[in-house]
């Protein structure tokens, strides 16, 4: 056991060096310093303004010096100025991220509750008309582009039948209101392809050989899906939150647009708009470590779990 | 399959030659039950037809052109945001172009993407899946490690920063999803690939001299093609979803191109007029919504059919 | 006793067809941090034997023994980790990847599970003739042709030639296996298990089917088989082999009526009378058969042998001759 938590710690090593050569191949080979600087400049710039930029930034030094200096920038979470608002980008992220995570985390688990249970409910009423229309409808639910969900949602909700506000945000437990709606249309987004993961666990468990023993000794199907399905279900289900927190963590790049959430996923946005290179570097940086991080806990997580996990 | 002793003499007694019935034939028997499958299957047919059409420029030839109105006090001015008509079946847009014309020359520019982007991802998962699960030791650890990196920087964003390095435009969004997308299809393979290696089948055509290249692609290629339709059918879905995702967030289509994702992202601005115009974003997304959800539908079919162990 | 004074009487004889020479062929164990290798799971550990050109030697071992294993190292299916493999004289281990394809077509194989061994992707043309367009650079119609030749020779009709296997029963599907097999005209021919996989009524057949072909191709065989009755029908010579070992290894008469290792001995009374009246004085194997990740010190049967001595279970038994091409590896033979 703490032979395979040491080994897939050493895991770790290979794939953030990999993150960070990726990040640093797409900002400096797959795209050169001068094309960057043009972008930033303009196509009107002068050649001694653009070598100007070049110099600043770094980009006049060799490429694998460059590289090693981009590789301690990161690792030490080093990430400049933005090149627009010219705020430290680590202030900004740090700011970015509660109102992200004051949307994502109630949007998240409040979808998470409503999916399990109607995979549990459907899966008590497997192979009827119920569970028959319930699939249909979420390849139906899956098959709307998100965009439509948060513009048709944000036009009748919000605009028509005023039941929310359009869009706006406050610090505070005011912000309750504002973060309803964009809320609910993330439930009504996620929700087609979330049953059908989860209605597959349980149907998964449902067809092992315990529960048909349970059923068996004669006990009540309450009992069976509650004390014996959800539970081996767990597993599947807590590794998949797991892995999806740093997600909650980046924010929604569209929700937040639309509904004015000043959080990383506008951020985000705003720099794909103002062709912010070093914050669009940052944020896929940090989303990158986050992801591993959170996969490594829930491979741990998964492990300590589930008795059956072979330490390869 | 049959191992009735009445059937096992050494010639059969059917004398007359029969048609050879493949796997593949059989699982389209299979196929041809289910329904909604077929039905499916004609909407995409109809879909790839206009589209082809489209692209030829013998469907919706006058997307472009803009038309033009005259009031009581005889001023000429652009039709602009007429509502569905008999002469405009979905209305018009800002420009007085027809909403229904746009709309059909979308499915050519989402083929397009679809395609570019199935062609780049199939290609490298097909590849370098076949080569780690085939060959093993170091081959598989670095692409291990690639597609591991990889899979931890978020889609999303590194989607759009490789967009950003490539340029904006929709070949580059194609080649973006192309670049991103074949991580789950190469897992996949790999696993295949490990399964099949050690079959006898392998084993024999190797003993006949086959080569690496020719077991790879001739003999066990095939017995994995099934995963290949699987994911192409499914990622049609995500390719056109992607457009429109990258088109708003001003990464894809330009301003006079009709795709769906440009109809749909400027009906933002349209929604808000008064009166709504709310004509271009429901054709837009109504004709998205009925291709997502055919392949949606024949994606699960063809999984069903073709393997049923790949069930998630 | 030892092989080289076995091989030198060989050669005398004439050069064999195959010489397998001390091979082992062992898998790695990983295990920890770092998946350093353990140990060793010793398949194929130190065998010998020769097959002359139209001889048929007889594998025989409970499953899990390393008979598979071995043929496939013979075949460089599986690489081996040690010893030599003469096949005409040219040292199998030494080739490199290109000239080993080329010699495969001299030594083919026929599985055991007729249900994997067949791709279910492809007609029966193209895996009977995948061979025959490696090779040889012949127009797809002679290819066809000699296709629905060689189906006709292991009793399938030509008119089956585009279907694909799953249309075909085990003992067809064994069959169309030969066939692919025969299609290079190879001179040895590496029999794994070819029937045992078979509906015992159709066994039969196909033994026969392969002694047909044997008299009108001259083929030597490498038949391997858990099971000595079947062996008895067809070999010249028999190898019985345990945990890696060869044991003994006889000519087919001497060995079923003069068996010297008390493991053969077991084997044979193993063996089922077709009289239900007629019982033998059966003492059956005692014991679980050890893993090789595990092997017992000394000789490798102690643990479940009857005339265990102190010595069985400290050294390992040289191989002894016991009379001439009859050599057994153990302490106290049954003479």
């Amino acid at each position: 056991m703490s032979a395979y938590i040491i080994r897939r710690l050493l895991y770790l090593v290979p794939t953030v060096l990999g993150v960070c050569l990726i990040t640093f191949l797409l900002f400096n080979v797959v795209t050169t310093g001068e094309a960057i600087a043009k972008q930033r400049l303009g196509q009107h710039a002068t050649q001694e303004q653009i070598e100007s930029y070049l110099k600043t930034h770094g980009y006049d030094k060799p490429l694998l010096i460059r590289f090693f200096i981009n590789l301690k920038d990161l690792l030490t979470f080093n990430f400049g100025r933005s090149e627009v608002t010219h705020q430290k980008i680590t202030t900004m992220l740090w700011n970015g991220m509660w109102p992200s995570l004051s949307l994502m985390v109630p949007a998240f688990f409040f979808t998470l509750f409503v999916a399990i249970s109607i995979a549990l409910f459907t899966a008590l009423y497997r192979n009827t008309f119920l569970d028959r229309s319930t699939v249909v409808l979420c390849i139906i639910g899956m098959s709307v582009p998100f965009l439509a969900y948060i513009i048709l949602g944000q036009y009748i909700l919000g605009y028509k039948l005023k039941y929310f506000p359009v869009t706006g945000y406050e610090w505070g437990l005011g912000v309750f209101k504002f973060l309803i709606l964009p809320g609910l249309i993330y439930t009504a987004a996620s929700l087609g392809s979330d049953v059908r993961f989860y209605r597959t666990v349980v149907l998964d468990e449902i067809n092992q050989d315990y529960v048909r023993t349970a059923r068996a000794k004669g006990l009540s199907p309450n009992t069976i899906l509650f004390k014996h399905i959800l539970k081996n279900a767990m597993i599947p289900i807590i590794t998949r939150v797991v892995v999806a927190l740093p997600f909650l963590y980046m924010g929604s790049l569209l929700l937040e647009d639309f509904y004015g959430i000043p959080g990383l996923g506008a951020m985000a946005l705003n720099a794909i708009d103002g062709n912010d290179f070093a914050v669009i570097k940052a944020i896929t940086f940090i989303g990158a470590i986050l992801y591993v991080l959170a996969n490594l806990a829930g491979d741990i997580l998964y492990a300590l779990v589930d008795p059956r996990v072979e330490f390869k | 399959m049959n191992m009735e002793p009445g059937l096992q003499n050494p010639t059969m007694e059917t004398s007359q030659e029969q048609p050879a019935r493949s796997l593949w034939s059989d699982a389209l028997h299979r196929l041809k039950k289910n329904r909604l499958a077929v039905f499916s299957f004609f909407i995409i047919l109809i879909y790839l037809i206009v589209a082809v059409l489209c692209g030829a420029g013998l469907l919706a030839t006058n997307y472009d052109e803009q038309s033009y109105k005259i009031d009581e006090k005889g001023n000429i001015s652009l039709n602009s945001y007429s509502p569905p008509s008999f002469k405009n079946p979905l209305g018009t847009d800002i420009q007085g172009r027809d909403v229904l014309s746009r709309v059909l020359q979308g499915s050519w520019i989402s083929l397009r993407v679809a395609l570019t982007m199935s062609a780049i991802y199939i290609f490298i998962a097909v590849l370098l899946g076949a080569f780690a699960g085939y060959f093993g030791g170091f081959i598989d650890d670095i692409i291990q490690w690639l597609y591991q990196t990889l899979a931890s920087i978020p889609g999303l964003l590194m989607l759009i920063a490789l967009t950003f390095v490539l340029g904006k435009g929709l070949t580059n969004v194609a080649v973006a999803l192309g670049l991103v997308g074949w991580v789950g299809l190469c897992r996949l393979m790999r696993a295949e690939y490990l399964k099949h290696k050690a079959r006898d089948y392998v084993l024999a055509a190797k003993a006949q001299g086959a080569g690496p290249f020719r077991i790879m692609f001739k003999h066990i290629f095939p017995n994995t093609f099934h995963i290949v339709i699987i994911s192409f059918s499914l990622g049609f879905v995500h390719a056109i979803m992607g457009e429109v995702v990258l088109t708003f967030v001003g990464l894809g289509a330009k301003a006079h191109e009709p795709s769906w994702g440009r109809i749909i992202s400027e009906a933002r601005a349209e929604l808000a007029r008064e009166p709504a115009v709310w004509w271009p974003l429901l054709s837009a997304t109504v004709a998205m919504f009925i291709v997502c959800l055919a392949f949606n539908i024949l994606g699960d079919a063809l999984r069903d059919s073709l393997d049923p162990k790949l069930k998630e | 006793m030892n092989f080289l004074e076995e091989k030198d009487a060989l050669c005398k004889k004439e050069e064999p067809l195959l010489e397998v020479v001390n091979l082992k062929t062992y898998f790695p164990i990983k295990s920890g941090v770092f998946r350093r290798t353990v140990g060793y799971l010793k398949a194929v550990d130190d065998v010998s034997f020769t097959i002359a050109a139209g001889e048929t030697l007889g594998l025989v071992g409970e499953s899990g023994c390393g008979k598979s294993t071995t043929a496939r190292s013979i075949l460089r299916l599986v690489e081996p980790t040690d010893g030599k493999i003469f096949f005409k004289g040219t040292d199998v281990r030494a080739l490199k990847e290109s000239q080993l394809r080329s010699l495969r077509r001299h030594m083919q194989i026929i599985f055991q599970d007729p249900y994997s061994s067949l791709n279910p992707r492809m007609t029966v043309a193209s895996i009977v003739g995948e061979g025959l367009r490696i090779h040889e650079k012949l127009p797809w119609r002679e290819i066809r042709e000699r296709i629905a030749f060689l189906l006709d020779e292991v009793g399938l009709s030509p008119h089956h030639i585009n279907r694909y296997p799953h249309e075909f029963s085990g003992g067809q599907r064994q069959r169309i296996g030969i066939a692919r097999a025969l299609a290079l005209n190879p001179s040895l021919l590496i029999c794994d298990e070819p029937v045992s996989a078979l509906d015992v009524s159709i066994r039969a057949q196909i033994i026969n089917l392969l002694t047909d072909l044997k008299e009108r191709h001259n083929f030597a065989y490498l038949f391997i088989s858990h099971d000595l009755s079947v062996v008895e029908h067809i070999a010249d010579r028999v190898a019985v082999m345990y945990l890696g070992k060869i044991v003994e290894i006889a000519s087919s008469t001497e060995l079923y009526n003069h068996p010297s290792h008390p493991y053969t001995v077991s084997l044979l009374d193993a063996i089922p009378l077709p009289d239900p009246k007629r019982r033998r004085n059966v003492t059956p194997l005692k014991g679980q058969v050890p893993t090789l990740a595990h092997l017992p010190s000394g000789c490798r049967f102690h643990p479940r042998c009857e005339r265990k001595r102190p010595i069985c279970e400290t050294h390992q038994p040289p191989l002894t001759e016991v009379s001439p091409s009859h050599s057994v590896l153990c302490h106290s033979p049954i003479s």
